[in-house]
C-alpha cells in the first residue's frame, strides 16, 4: 500500500531552506538603526536622557541647524559690510545722482510740476487783489477822521 | 530583554533604545518570516526596511492592545502582502505568472540551500494566495499560536483554521504530484 507522504511528519522539512548572503545578518542591526537616524553606540548606552525635551529636540534638530546656518552666513555678510564700511557710505549709483540733481533744483521730483504749468496754476498765485472803492472809503471813513486822511494824504505827497 | 521592559523603557522616554533593542531582538526573525514570504533576498530586504520605517514612525501610535511581537509581525506582514499584491499585478500586465516565476527564481536562488524535497515545498508555497501563504508560513515554519496569528493577521482564529487546512491540503496535494 502506498502511504502519502505527511509534511508534518518531517521535522526537516521546517528547517529554512534559505541563506542571507554573506555577513548581511551581521550588518542587519546596524543598517536599520542608521535608517531610523540612530546611532547604535549612543543608542544602546546605560546613559538614561532627558526624554520629552531630547526627542522634541531630535525632532528640531534640521530647522535648528538650518535656521544657525542661515544666520552664520548673514552675520558673516554683515561683517564683512561693516568692515569695510560699505553700510555707511553713500553709494555712487544712478540713484543718488538722480538724487543731487534733485537737491540741486536741476530737476524735477515730482510729476506735479509740469501739470501745474500746464494748466496755468502759477497765474493764479500772481493775481492782484481787487477791491470795491466804495468798501475802502467806507473802512476808511470808520477808522480815520477827515483831518488826519488830509495828513497822511500830504504826508504821503 | 522582555517586550515588556521595551515598552517600558519607550514609556520612560527612552525611545531610541527601545527602538535598538526591538531591532535587536526582532530584526533577524522578521528578515526570514518576510524572505519566506517573498523568496527573494534583495526584496525581503528592502520590505524589512520599510518595515522598521514604519515601526519607529508608528511606535508613538503603539498601544497595548496587542503584543509587541505581534503588532510588528503585523506590520511585517502587511508589507510583505502589498508586496505580492504589487508583483502579482505586474505580472499580470507582463502576461507571465506569478507563481511559476517564484517557482522559476527559487529554482535558480544561489541563496537557496535545501534539497529537493524542500524546493518541492517552496514550490508548493509559491502557488498559495498571499493570505494563505502567510498563514501556513507562520504556522508551519514559526509555529505561531493561531490566537496569535489572529491578532497579527486580524482574522477569527475558527477562519485562520479554515485557510490553514486548505493550505496543507494544496501542499500535500502539490508533493504528491510530484512524485512525494
Amino acid at each position: 500500500m502506498n502511504e502519502q507522504y505527511d509534511i508534518t511528519d518531517d521535522p526537516h522539512l521546517k528547517s529554512n531552506p534559505f541563506k542571507a548572503p554573506e555577513g548581511y545578518l551581521e550588518s542587519l542591526e546596524e543598517r536599520i538603526l542608521s535608517l531610523a537616524g540612530i546611532v547604535q553606540g549612543e543608542a544602546a548606552e546605560e546613559v538614561v536622557t532627558p526624554s520629552g525635551v531630547w526627542r522634541r529636540f531630535g525632532i528640531l534638530k534640521p530647522a535648528l541647524l538650518l535656521a544657525c546656518t542661515f544666520g552664520v552666513i548673514f552675520g558673516m555678510g554683515y561683517g564683512v559690510l561693516r568692515l569695510t564700511g560699505t553700510l555707511n557710505k553713500p553709494s555712487d549709483t544712478e540713484d543718488s545722482y538722480y538724487a543731487k540733481m534733485i537737491e540741486k533744483g536741476l530737476i524735477r521730483s515730482s510729476f506735479i510740476y509740469p501739470i501745474e504749468e500746464e494748466l496755468g496754476y502759477e497765474d493764479f498765485d500772481d493775481e492782484e487783489p481787487v477791491f470795491d472803492e466804495e468798501e475802502v472809503v467806507t473802512w476808511l471813513a470808520t477808522q480815520y477822521s477827515s483831518m488826519d486822511l488830509a495828513q497822511l494824504y500830504y504826508d504821503e505827497k | 530583554m522582555e517586550d515588556s521592559d521595551i515598552i517600558a523603557l519607550y514609556k520612560s522616554g527612552q525611545a531610541e533604545r527601545a527602538f535598538t533593542f526591538i531591532v535587536r531582538k526582532y530584526s533577524e526573525r522578521l528578515y526570514w518570516h518576510i524572505r519566506q514570504l517573498v523568496a527573494d533576498h534583495d526584496d525581503a530586504d528592502d520590505i524589512l526596511q520599510e518595515t522598521f520605517i514604519k515601526v519607529w514612525n508608528a511606535l508613538p501610535a503603539f498601544r497595548e492592545d496587542s503584543k509587541l511581537y505581534t503588532w510588528l509581525y503585523r506590520i511585517a506582514t502587511n508589507e510583505s502582502l502589498t508586496f505580492l499584491k504589487r508583483r502579482k499585478l505586474r505580472a499580470t500586465f507582463t502576461l507571465r505568472d506569478p507563481d511559476m516565476d517564484m517557482a522559476s527564481f527559487i529554482e535558480s536562488d544561489p541563496l537557496f540551500d535545501g534539497d529537493e524535497l524542500q524546493l518541492s515545498l517552496q514550490k508548493a508555497i509559491a502557488t498559495l494566495p498571499p493570505k494563505q501563504k502567510s498563514v501556513f508560513v507562520m504556522r508551519y515554519f514559526h509555529e505561531i499560536k493561531y490566537e496569535d496569528i489572529s491578532e497579527i493577521m486580524g482574522i477569527s482564529v475558527g477562519a485562520l483554521k479554515a485557510s490553514y487546512h486548505h493550505a496543507f491540503n494544496k501542499v500535500q496535494e502539490y508533493l504528491k504530484k510530484e512524485g512525494y
